[in-house]
């Protein structure tokens, strides 16, 4: 059972990840829309949804926090759907910051530290409670909250109530509204419902809504039981459970609420794990904990009868939930089991183990290749043609498999995108700058750990662009240009690799400002005019900055080179281009880190893979086109003098060939020629790491194994040859 | 003897000294192979190999003790070593089992390579067949990086 339960829990935890990427998307949206004349509902709709179903399950879980932060956000959204308050940028802000606070409590509980983030939480709660208290009307007539429930009690109830805590009891809310006329019996029926639960120790309120002629009831209880059996009970009567973690000083009986223990304390009373766990079968197997009440005759929804209503319409309404997996984990354990069978959830270890694996089965096949090449000189025809056939059929096989595994690890950009656009106006905030952003390709699907290490450069970049990019509004206004900057984020895939292009419409690169700061710091020799490509390249210098001083986001120096090192550990280049307009960083990644192609070079008796992605073409390079006499030895290439290297030490005029084997690298938007002694076979390699003893190798990026049982080292090109990169490895040596 | 001896031990020779290695910190003899060569490797790294699909760093063991170093781009045997995670251990040639009753432990009171031997975890053994020294595996890869200008190994918890 308590496997079960574990189980249960951690997919619950993996499904509040999209639920706060949905949130957040949502959250995104909002500030999009928010300045036009009619904010859209659709999008507080489902936040509301989303934070009340995140706050029941995470109760449930004994996520308490997690629970009282969904509940203050959903406070808020109750009051923006009703029209109570309107958003406003630091309201926006504030609930961007209760979602950043879900995101690290989630964190912590998947790796068993709950108890970390509690007073983050606390703080965002209240200043979230205070934002929206001071909006509110002050004859507003709602009353959500359980501390001024509690503090309505009169002090006799409020002892009761410190009783039943002192015993362990669960301390609730519960709150329902009814309609003028005829409230009395589903008023009853909710109170007898409460007291089969547990204890009433007072009814708070009883106020009439100025609005629909409702009266809205609290009712403060406490029980033995789990919270969420009553959730259960009183949800198809029209009440709603508040529960409150937020730990506001002020409540009377607070410091008996913080820290509610979510599991009943006394001996003898129900096992309440196992009641738990009994109860989340039943999201599985049976009704949902948030059931309709849609043949009661209710006049004045409630919100858990109108959950049940705008969950059915979930699934349907938006794209991006279904492409990320059908129903967020919150809304899926209150909207039944129909999106259940559609996915599947999988550890990354289990994909990884496989992948480990199929790259074993891949150096099998090889083996097998190599074995059976010998063979077929000597078998008769007939075997020949089986062996191949079979063979064949085998590789057609593994690339099935493993086109399918790859799949698996395949996740789209649209979080990080949020995360991005996120970042985006944090930074218009911060450096008062009005922008917007333009992201594009958002669906486009790449390897999961991939994704994970583009994370921090992207966020620099678009970082980045906003601050170096785009002008002030008043600079640009004199320039003619529109006031609103723009920033474009865009993802492409391209064969085997993705570009994302981040671009802005700024003032494009000052090259004399680039020039005057290399010098003075100096990178450059004063005597030197330096090409635009010279003077881009010191961007990617490390400390390089055009900042006079740090500010908030930007001008450290710390960025654009860490920018270049992601990309090379991915095996991918970074390019920057001033355009006719503003700037344009290029970044270009694998698709898939594990199975990739390479060219074999041979070089001072070894052998090494160079990754294709790196590879322009090979060639025989003609002694008269090679000038190796001066320090900096070119080869010349359509009317391009492209640097010269080698593996080993500088090239040498004496070594050279008359017909000199060779392969011209791509580094970016730059070419180098590799002097090699031998050119060999394009290969398809499953990509190794050096192992845990041998963490960073300069200048190689992991290793292979051959079919011939050989291991050759992978180079990793950017950091062999790029000018820009600090640290000449000599790999021949 | 002033403690257990535990064991059984493998044992194998690197020029003409005889070494040995808990069984249980032995996970497989290899063939000859040759390892290749890793730019910028320490003279304790003989390069790398691959072993059931994964990458094995190779420790040259002479190397390690500053001892004359053989020619080094032979093919040689090698024993995989489990702790503290797995390497390769380049031997001139693997021996025997060995049991605890076919040894007894001897002081090293010597200097020189003695002693850089036992600061390495060394201990000396006498068995009918001569000296072996025993060696504690969490110790043949020493502190620091195997790679000139790399990152040094996470170290292992003793």
């Amino acid at each position: 059972m308590a496997e079960s339960f574990d189980q249960l829990r951690a997919e619950f935890l993996a499904e509040t990840e999209d639920t706060l990427q949905n949130l957040q998307q949502d959250l995104n949206e909002l500030g999009e829309t928010m300045d036009l004349d009619t904010v859209p509902d659709a999008p507080i709709d489902r936040v509301f949804r989303t934070t009340h179903s995140l706050k029941g399950v995470a109760g449930m879980f004994g996520l308490t926090r997690m629970s009282a932060v969904s509940h203050s956000l959903e406070s808020v959204f109750e009051c923006l759907r009703r029209g109570d308050v309107g958003l406003d940028r630091e309201l926006l802000d504030l609930l961007h910051r209760g979602n950043d606070v879900l995101h690290a409590l989630l964190a912590a509980a998947a790796s068993g530290q709950e108890g970390q983030e509690v007073a983050t939480a606390s703080s965002v709660i209240a200043e979230i409670d205070a934002a929206l208290a001071s909006r509110l009307p002050e004859d507003h007539g709602v009353n959500r909250s359980v501390a001024e429930a509690l503090a309505s009690l009169d002090p006799e109830e409020q002892q009761s109530v410190r009783r039943a805590r002192e015993l362990g009891r669960n301390l609730v809310v519960v709150e329902a509204t009814f309609p003028e006329e005829g409230f009395e019996t589903p008023f009853r029926d909710l109170l007898t419902a409460i007291r089969n639960w547990g204890t009433v120790h007072g009814t708070v309120s009883g106020e009439r809504r100025p609005d629909d002629s409702t009266f809205l009831v609290q009712l403060v209880a406490t029980g033995p039981q789990e919270i969420f059996s009553l959730m259960k009970i009183v949800g198809p009567l029209g009440g709603e459970v508040l529960i409150d973690e937020s730990g506001v000083a002020s409540d009377p009986i607070d410091e008996a609420v913080d820290d509610v223990p979510v599991a009943a304390a006394d001996a003898g009373e129900p096992d309440a794990e196992l009641m738990l766990e009994a109860e989340l079968q039943e999201l599985i197997d049976g009704p949902a904990f948030a059931p309709a009440a849609p043949e009661r005759a209710a006049p004045a929804p409630t919100a858990g009868a109108g959950d049940a209503a705008t969950h059915r319409r979930a699934g349907g309404d938006r794209d991006r939930t279904e492409r990320s997996g059908g129903e967020s984990g919150a809304l899926r354990a209150s909207g039944g089991k129909s999106t259940r069978s559609s996915t599947l959830r999988v550890p990354v270890e289990r994909v990884d183990r496989l992948m480990t694996e199929l790259g074993d089965l891949i150096q099998a096949k090889l083996h097998l290749d190599e074995t059976a090449d010998s063979l077929l000189e000597t078998t008769d025809r007939m075997s020949r043609t089986m062996l191949k056939q079979s063979l064949r059929s085998l590789d057609r096989h593994i690339r099935t498999i493993q086109e399918g595994i790859l799949g698996v690890r395949l996740v789209g950009l649209d979080p990080l995108f949020q995360k991005l656009e996120r970042a985006f106006r944090d930074a218009c905030r911060v450096t008062g700058k009005n922008a917007r952003l333009i992201a594009r390709g958002e669906t486009t699907e790449l390897d999961k750990e991939i994704v994970e290490a583009l994370t921090d450069p992207l966020l620099h970049l678009i970082r980045n662009a906003v601050d170096h990019g785009l002008e002030p509004e008043a600079d640009r206004r004199r320039a003619g240009k529109n006031p609103v900057g723009t920033v474009e984020l865009s993802a492409s895939t391209e064969g085997s690799f993705t570009l994302i292009e981040v671009s802005d419409d700024g003032a494009g690169i000052d090259f004399d400002r680039v020039l005057k700061r290399g010098r003075d710091r100096g990178l450059l020799d004063d005597d030197v005019t330096p090409s635009r490509r010279d003077l881009l390249d010191l961007l990617f210098h490390p400390g390089f900055t055009l900042k006079d001083s740090a500010t908030e986001i930007s001008g450290r120096g710390v960025g654009l080179d860490a920018v270049r090192d992601s990309a090379a550990k991915l095996g991918g280049t970074i390019e920057i281009a001033d355009g006719e307009v503003g700037t344009v960083f290029r970044l270009r990644v694998p698709i898939s880190l594990a199975i990739t192609q390479a060219l074999e070079v041979e070089t001072g008796g070894q052998s090494y893979l160079i990754p294709l992605s790196h590879v322009r073409r090979a060639l025989h390079a003609r002694p008269e086109d090679l000038d190796l006499t001066s320090d900096d030895p070119v080869f010349l290439l359509d009317e391009s003098a492209i640097p010269v290297r080698t593996l080993t030490d500088r090239p040498r005029p004496e070594q050279v060939r008359a017909s000199q084997p060779a392969v011209l690298l791509g580094l970016a938007d730059r070419r180098v020629l590799l002097l090699v002694d031998r050119v060999g076979r394009r290969r398809e390699i499953v990509v190794r790491s050096l192992g845990e003893l041998l963490p960073d190798v300069p200048g190689v990026s992991g290793c292979t194994e051959l079919g011939d049982g050989r291991t050759l080292l992978i180079l990793d090109p950017i950091r062999l040859f790029d000018p820009g990169w600090q640290r000449p490895v000599e790999v021949g040596a | 003897m002033n403690r257990p001896l535990g064991g059984p031990w493998i044992t194998f020779s690197c020029g003409d000294t005889d070494y040995a290695l808990d069984v249980f910190d032995v996970l497989e003899l290899l063939p000859a192979r040759t390892a290749t060569p890793v730019p910028g490797g320490t003279d304790r790294l003989a390069g790398i190999t691959t072993w059931r699909g994964r990458t094995l760093a190779v420790i040259d063991w002479p190397a390690t003790l500053k001892a004359e170093r053989d020619t080094p781009d032979l093919r040689k045997r090698m024993i995989v070593v489990r702790r503290p995670s797995p390497f390769a251990l380049r031997v001139d040639a693997p021996g025997r089992i060995v049991g605890a009753g076919e040894l007894e432990e001897l002081t090293m009171e010597g200097g020189g390579a003695d002693r850089e031997a036992r600061d390495q975890g060394v201990r000396l053994l006498r068995s009918r067949h001569g000296l072996v020294r025993v060696l504690d595996p969490r110790r043949i890869l020493g502190r620091g990086s195997l790679v000139v200008g790399g990152e040094a190994p996470r170290e292992d918890p003793e």
